[in-house]
């Protein structure tokens, strides 16, 4: 196409390098350092030889600056990772490209790519913010795509663009409302990212860590009224492995070697107790998911692993929406062995503690809930403090912490029973999770945030796995250094007081906002898609009143081009030579073409007498209608060249 | 072969279906649209983006595949309506010499039509013409052509307008010939046109500066002879007079040749009319059986130069 062979505009070119550049900042997360420090080299040069208006480089010339730097990209392939080489791959061939502009049609492989980059940057954003940016930015490459077809004087005018995008806009959102999706297809490469949330080990100090970090686990909301809460402890890991000092997933979960476990369901499932849920769990690049209870029913995306645990089917790299369905009552023993497993001790390690263990044992016998009592006594009556800046603990850690220390976070707590408990002879584990949260009262939903993290303990009393939370037990006067820490920022700013409501008011619908988002917009998948789907098969009911619509639609439609067509005729009718024509088209062409139609007219009757009546008619028709002004006469000249078409043709020429 | 086949049909089908007319409205039997290469490529980046967005169950790369096809499909209507009733008129032939360029004046009519490229059917020269609001003259270039009369070949129209996904395109067909006269090439050792012996011989000299004539459409009406009407309603005459008192009444003749001594005289005798023409003489044509009379004016050296071209 001729169109093709324009020229580009430098501003055209200038924008696509502030694109790219965009691309490469959007990127950041699979780029290294070196790889970035290397494009913005690139992209130096670019902006020098643009402002210089040099020529753009010759195919060849590409070739020898862009094949150093693959081989360069493909020899630290191991240390980039496949996907992101990817990333360095498309952005390098975008950048290759805008050094070769000189014609339209030159850039029109360098659009695509910017097409494909951009949205691949949903990969790593997709707040909203960043998603609306990303949509921007989609639109700059959209203009720039425009631009390239467009003449280049045009400019965008609004009202065809509004009147486009009006007409884009239910094309795309139906699209997406209502295209059939599929399940992953094949599992595809994740960027490298460091996990975030509760570790596969607890040691003391993991939990000390995610607790000062004021970032969004997940949100929740129930389908009904929310439990009560203390019932809020959101099980994600349980840590049945203990060294004496740590305490670690055991191996049966350990993927590899993880069969499918059907969860047990109880007896007697009390169905006041059920609780339907959905969380939004945001990426930690890990597979555990929150639950309540006992999981009894959940969404596809979603497996059991032991110990009424959940896990994604895949890496949770971006925000998860599932469902899940628990019972809010002890988990029932699976198998002996589980028993066995959570009565094991380590060795010799804490001497004191298997002591204390020991009088316990003789005070209250194997007995877990009477233990547990005494546990949660002991803490309170004695003088046991809740930081978050515990002391350094040696070997011996359990010892150190319950005789000397005496301070600690709730993973000290909860090891520390867990081991007694054992020790006493009364299976138990550390369960690590979420507690509480913010309950949104005016948009019925909870907010967990890292700062929620929480461990506690789960001993089986006959046959069924009870809560203790020994942490609940410290006296709150006795919660040292804890306050200023462990309220979260926006309640921090509260407390101070300094910042105006109006803010804060903003940002309380900014996050309401961002769970809209990430409800509708990134939570939206197959369940809700078949739930719209069954709503609209619903509305077929109504199939009456839809007709009886979309004919009100069909005749209003036709009305309205009916109007605009008898407008346009009559418009046609009123030209001043329009009969002129109309007369003239059935007639022998008149020789001269300034020649009055009268005259003509004349002319022909005097070549044809035997027609001479006939367009003496149309004579006198066409004179009243134009000179006398009268617009009745239309009609029958309309009339009578209808009918004597054929033989007002077959006229004679004089 | 098959391909071959296939345009003879085609072309059969244009020839039977749209026959050339003075003025061609581009309507829906007459626009082909279809994918351009480009148009493919975003098919294939939509079918991508869908699959990534699929795998890594990411509404957002969802949501930008769905866009992009939602575009897809929203250009190949934008492509369609930017062709869509455009108007094409010829104002008059097109006329040249021989060995020059000619150009077909046209009338381009359309509410907003952008970025049409326009051109004969087969041929490698195109047009482009940026945007058409209204009405719009355009001249339509035409290769070199050697002496003669032409019919204009079918044309072809093609659009890409928004984004180029669609390649959007017509072949109408206008009624108008294209004249290709011969060149003009002035006789050599021949410049002074009243020494030329050939014709000093054909001059008639005008006995006095008035004479008589029938009544034809554009004589002045002062000049009618008012007497005479009354004998004859039906005829009027006229008086005529020449304004100068040199007048010239000069014949050109062309030699029954043929080949290349035809070429040279019709040249020669295209640069004699023009001649004539421009120093105000009236002059006719003589042809080996043909003859064209006395009279002058830019229509008289059309309709002179015509035939030299048909010769």
């Amino acid at each position: 196409m001729l169109a093709q062979e324009l020229q580009l505009s430098r501003r055209w070119q200038q924008l696509a390098v502030a694109l790219q550049f965009s691309i490469l900042l959007l990127f950041q997360d699979a780029f290294t350092a070196w790889s970035s420090a290397l494009f913005l080299l690139l992209f130096g040069w670019l902006l020098l030889r643009l402002i210089q208006q040099a020529e753009p480089l010759s195919p060849r010339q590409i070739n020898w600056l862009l094949a150093p730097l693959l081989l360069l990209l493909f020899w630290q392939a191991r240390s980039i990772g496949a996907m992101n080489l990817m990333f360095h791959i498309l952005l390098l061939s975008a950048v290759g490209r805008s050094f070769s502009l000189k014609l339209r049609r030159d850039a029109i492989q360098l659009l695509w790519v910017q097409y494909f980059a951009l949205s691949c940057g949903f990969i790593f954003y997709q707040q909203m913010l960043m998603a609306l940016l990303i949509f921007g930015l989609l639109a700059l490459n959209l203009t720039l795509h425009f631009q390239l077809f467009a003449p280049n004087s045009s400019q965008l005018k609004l009202k065809p663009l509004l009147k486009t995008v009006a007409l884009a806009l239910p094309i795309w959102l139906g699209l997406f409302l209502l295209f059939p999706r599929l399940p992953p297809l094949w599992q595809m490469p994740n960027q490298q990212q460091a996990s975030t949330g509760l570790g596969s080990e607890l040691d003391p100090g993991s939990i000390e860590r995610l607790v000062q970090n004021d970032a969004l686990a997940f949100r929740v909301s129930f389908n009904g009224p929310p439990p009560a809460r203390e019932l809020w402890y959101w099980r994600a890991k349980v840590y049945e492995h203990f060294d004496g000092r740590r305490w670690q997933e055991h191996s049966r979960f350990d993927r590899r070697q993880q069969q499918l476990t059907a969860l047990a369901t109880p007896a007697s499932s009390n169905s006041q107790n059920r609780l339907d849920y959905q969380v939004l769990a945001e990426s930690s690049f890990q597979r555990d998911v929150f639950s309540l209870g006992l999981p009894l029913s959940w969404s596809e995306n979603l497996q059991p692993r032991p110990a009424a645990l959940l896990q994604s089917t895949q890496l949770i790299s971006q925000r998860l929406s599932y469902q899940v369905s628990s019972l809010l009552s002890p988990l029932p023993l699976v198998a002996n062995a589980e028993r066995q497993l959570n009565l094991q001790q380590a060795g010799n390690s804490n001497p004191r503690s298997q002591q204390l263990a020991m009088q316990l044992q003789q005070q209250y016998g194997s007995d877990g809930h009477q233990l547990s009592a005494a546990l949660a006594t002991l803490f309170r009556e004695q003088a046991f403090y809740y930081t978050l800046e515990p002391p350094m603990l040696g070997a011996d850690a359990i010892d150190q912490f319950l005789f000397q220390t005496r301070s600690g976070f709730c993973s000290h707590y909860a090891s520390a029973s867990a081991m007694l408990l054992r020790a006493a002879g009364v299976p138990a584990r550390v369960v690590g999770g979420y507690q509480g949260g913010d309950w949104q009262a005016s948009q019925q939903y909870l907010i967990v945030r890292q700062r929620d993290a929480h461990a506690w303990v789960e001993y089986l009393q006959d046959g069924y796995w009870h809560l203790f939370d020994p942490t609940a037990a410290i006296a709150p006067e006795r919660i040292l250094q804890g306050l200023a820490q462990a309220l979260s920022e926006p309640e921090r700013t509260l407390l101070s007081g300094w910042q105006p409501g109006w803010l804060q008011q903003l940002a309380l619908q900014w996050s309401h906002l961002d769970y809209l988002w990430a409800v509708w917009v990134l939570g939206f998948d197959q369940n809700q898609q078949s739930v719209l789907w069954q709503q609209l098969a619903a509305l077929l009911h109504y199939w009456p009143l839809l007709v009886a619509i979309s004919l009100g639609v069909l005749s209003l439609l036709m009305a309205y081009t009916l109007v605009r067509y008898r407008q346009q005729r009559l418009r046609q009718q009123q030209a001043p030579d329009h009969w002129r024509r109309q007369v003239l088209s059935v007639l022998p062409p008149p020789g001269q073409s300034a020649e009055p139609l009268s005259h003509w007219l004349n002319r022909l009757a005097t070549a044809n007498p035997g027609q001479a009546e006939l367009l003496q008619q149309l004579r006198q028709h066409y004179e009243q209608l134009i000179f006398a002004g009268n617009q009745q006469a239309a009609y029958p000249l309309q009339q009578l060249i209808k009918r004597e078409r054929k033989q007002l043709r077959a006229l004679k020429r004089p | 072969m098959l391909k071959r086949l296939l345009q003879q049909k085609f072309q059969a089908y244009l020839a039977r279906s749209q026959p050339a007319q003075p003025s061609v409205c581009l309507t829906q039997k007459r626009i082909y649209i279809l994918p351009s290469r480009l148009g493919l490529w975003f098919a294939l980046l939509v079918l991508i983006l869908y699959l990534l967005g699929t795998n890594y169950q990411n509404n957002l790369i969802l949501l930008s595949s769905f866009m992009l096809l939602s575009l897809l499909l929203l250009t190949m209507l934008l492509a369609f309506y930017n062709l869509y009733r455009l108007k094409l008129s010829v104002v008059a032939d097109a006329e040249t010499f021989a060995n020059q360029p000619a150009a077909l004046p046209l009338q381009l009519n359309s509410a907003n039509c952008q970025m049409l490229q326009l051109g004969l059917q087969g041929q490698r020269l195109q047009q482009l013409v940026p945007v058409i609001s209204g009405q719009l003259a355009f001249a339509l270039q035409l290769p070199l052509l050697s002496r003669g009369c032409y019919e204009l070949p079918r044309l072809k129209l093609s659009s890409q307008f928004p984004f180029g996904l669609f390649n959007c395109w017509s072949y109408p067909a206008l009624s108008a010939q294209l004249w290709v006269y011969p060149a003009a090439l002035a006789p050599t050792g021949q410049q002074n046109l009243d020494e030329d012996p050939d014709n000093q011989g054909q001059t008639q000299p005008l006995e006095g500066s008035e004479w008589l004539k029938p009544y034809q459409a554009g004589d002045q009406p002062r000049r009618i002879l008012w007497k005479k009407l009354a004998t004859n309603p039906q005829q009027p005459i006229v008086r005529q007079q020449q304004d100068g008192n040199t007048v010239n009444e000069q014949w050109v003749k062309v030699p029954n040749a043929s080949g290349a001594a035809l070429e040279l005289a019709l040249q020669h005798a295209c640069y004699r009319l023009q001649q004539l023409e421009g120093a105000g003489s009236r002059y006719g044509l003589l042809l080996p059986g043909k003859t064209l009379a006395l009279g002058q004016g830019t229509q008289h050296l059309q309709r002179c130069l015509q035939e030299l071209a048909l010769c």
